[in-house]
């Protein structure tokens, strides 16, 4: 069972994400992302209609991408569980609306027009962490920051 | 034997052949048509009747017809073909298939910085002495461009979608009437914008010349956006038992209508006012109650991205090109945001309706307009962001007054 954040992770909810072209369906893609957690950063990179790379990245490095969602292990968990039970998010767990009701923001980044991304491609993004739903997932202990 | 004869002669009037010919023609069992032609074509009616006579079938004779015909055609002069245009393009398809920016190559992909044709000639094509002058006004590349133009009508037509399908309406449930109410007038707002983006891009879409071609097919894909979101909006307002609200005061608007050049409409749509309704939008889907209003929302703000990526990109392109209109663009910033805040400040409905699904109901209506504060600091700061990526960095500090006051309000949105 691949543990919550890590390349392993990520590459299975890309292996189910992608299938019957799962991605390809919501149109082209372009966007480097990343996903913090604690002192764990995941730098994922979609381009056209897939996700061709994932790497485990230093937290540091999270400047250079376009934007990175970022929100403590009890956000993330909460968002993984709510996918998993419903099957996708429900209303109160989207990246959009977290990232509407969380005062700094769940996407962040240095620059707003490469932020932006995040909102111009939001349901290539849900329907990738939706696809969690059929991933075992097995949570990291919380790494003090 | 008279009235025979009569008869003969009223077809052959009409088909002009000899009697005796067409006798023969049927009998022999060739086609009337054939002996028409060959009159026609003056072969004499005793050639024919010769041909008739000889035992050759009407598709042999027709063979042979066609055949002359072939040799009697004029000589082609291939002229046309020998143009100085560039051959032997072969694009090729990339992960994205066979896109715009693919078929870039060669000459083709050389966009001038400024395009001096007054006609249709497609770039690349060969100009016809005498086409017809179409009096496009936008020649100069720097007033449109923006280097990811050609990406981002691909994007466009790839990320489409259908209003009447893609959205799961049957999921829209009974909401407290005044959330109702004020989701209809969030909607009325929209569409109203929207109805200005047709205007305004409709407006300038025929002046840019054909030299940049993927500016007309980009701006389309918005005009197209434009019409979808109003169409989609407007579903939303009259779907589940509200309905449409009132007509804003239309101050946002007067500005986009009084551009006086494609530069100042673009700043004022595509950065301004499209960072603001992008927000709405995401605000929209943030609070959804229900997987319409969930997807609806998300959608249009991901449209809105796209829009924005252009209007920023061209922005970043105009300064770096034309940095003596640095200052004129801030103007035009300044009076769009005058507009926009009049608007936000002096009418009601559209402040009322945030607030009430802000604070989730008219009973929370004072934590809604605290909200409202928290939401219009983030709008302002946002959008000032935009400014800074696309190289308008010393905007804040020319920010007009009353939307810079925004900033200094405290967050309260948790």
């Amino acid at each position: 069972m691949p543990k919550f954040p890590s390349a392993e992770w990520f590459q299975e909810v890309r292996d189910v994400a992608t299938q019957n072209d799962g991605l390809r369906k919501l149109g082209t893609c372009d966007a480097v992302m990343g996903v913090k957690v604690g002192d764990q950063a995941i730098e994922l990179t979609f381009e056209a209609f897939d996700l061709v790379n994932i790497r485990e990245i230093q937290p540091a490095e999270l400047a250079n991408i376009d934007f990175y969602l970022d929100a403590p292990i009890e956000t993330w968990r909460e968002m993984l569980d709510n996918i998993k039970e419903h099957g996708k998010a429900d209303l109160k767990h989207t990246l959009n609306t977290i990232d509407f009701l969380e005062p700094e923001g769940f996407a962040k980044s240095n620059d707003q027009s490469r932020k932006d991304l995040f909102y111009r491609y939001l349901q290539t993004f849900q329907r990738f962490f939706d696809a969690s739903a059929q991933v075992e997932t097995d949570f990291a202990t919380p790494q003090p920051v | 034997m008279t009235e025979e004869m009569g008869t003969h002669t009223d077809k052959s009037d009409i088909i002009n052949i000899p009697p005796d010919l067409w006798a023969k023609a049927e009998e022999k069992r060739w086609p009337l048509i054939l002996i028409q032609q060959a009159l026609a074509r003056k072969v004499p009616a005793a050639q024919l009747h010769q041909a008739l006579d000889s035992g050759m079938t009407g598709a042999e004779a027709m063979k042979m017809m066609t055949s002359r015909a072939a040799e009697q055609a004029p000589p082609l002069s291939m002229a046309w073909a020998r143009v100085d245009t560039e051959r032997g393009i072969r694009a090729k398809p990339g992960k994205k298939g066979l896109t715009l920016d693919a078929i870039n190559i060669g000459s083709y992909g050389d966009v001038p910085e400024y395009w001096p044709g007054q006609t249709m000639q497609p770039r690349g094509a060969y100009l016809a002495p005498g086409a017809m002058s179409m009096g496009y006004s936008i020649s100069v590349k720097a007033e449109v461009w923006a280097d990811n133009l050609g990406s981002l009508y691909e994007e466009a037509i790839q990320r489409h979608w259908r209003p009447a399908t893609d959205i799961p309406w049957e999921t829209l449930s009974p909401l407290p009437e005044e959330t109702e109410q004020a989701i209809g007038q969030l909607c009325t707002e929209l569409c109203e914008y929207n109805y200005m983006v047709i205007v305004a891009l409709g407006k300038w879409i025929r002046e840019i010349c054909y030299g940049f071609h993927e500016a007309k097919l980009f701006l389309s894909t918005v005009l197209f956006d434009a019409g979808l979101h109003l169409e989609a909006f407007r579903k939303r307002a009259l779907a589940n038992g509200g309905g449409l609200g009132v007509q804003s005061s239309g101050q946002r608007l007067v500005p986009i209508r009084d551009a006086q050049n494609y530069s100042e409409m673009a700043a004022l749509v595509f950065v301004l006012n499209d960072s603001f309704v992008q927000s709405q939008c995401l605000l929209g889907a943030g609070l959804a109650q229900n997987e319409a209003d969930a997807r609806l929302f998300s959608l249009a703000a991901q449209d809105k991205g796209r829009h924005l990526a252009y209007g920023l990109a061209h922005l970043r392109y105009l300064l770096e090109h034309q940095p003596e209109r640095r200052g004129e663009i801030h103007k035009y910033l300044q009076k769009g945001e005058e507009y926009l805040v009049k608007e936000f400040e002096k009418s009601a409905p559209p402040r009322e309706a945030l607030a009430i699904l802000l604070g989730g109901g008219i009973r929370e209506i004072g934590e809604g307009f605290r909200k409202l504060k928290e939401f219009r600091r983030r709008q302002v700061s946002t959008y000032l962001g935009r400014l800074e990526s696309a190289g308008l960095d010393d905007h804040r500090e020319r920010l007009w007054p009353p939307m810079a006051a925004y900033l200094e309000r405290e967050p309260v949105l948790a």
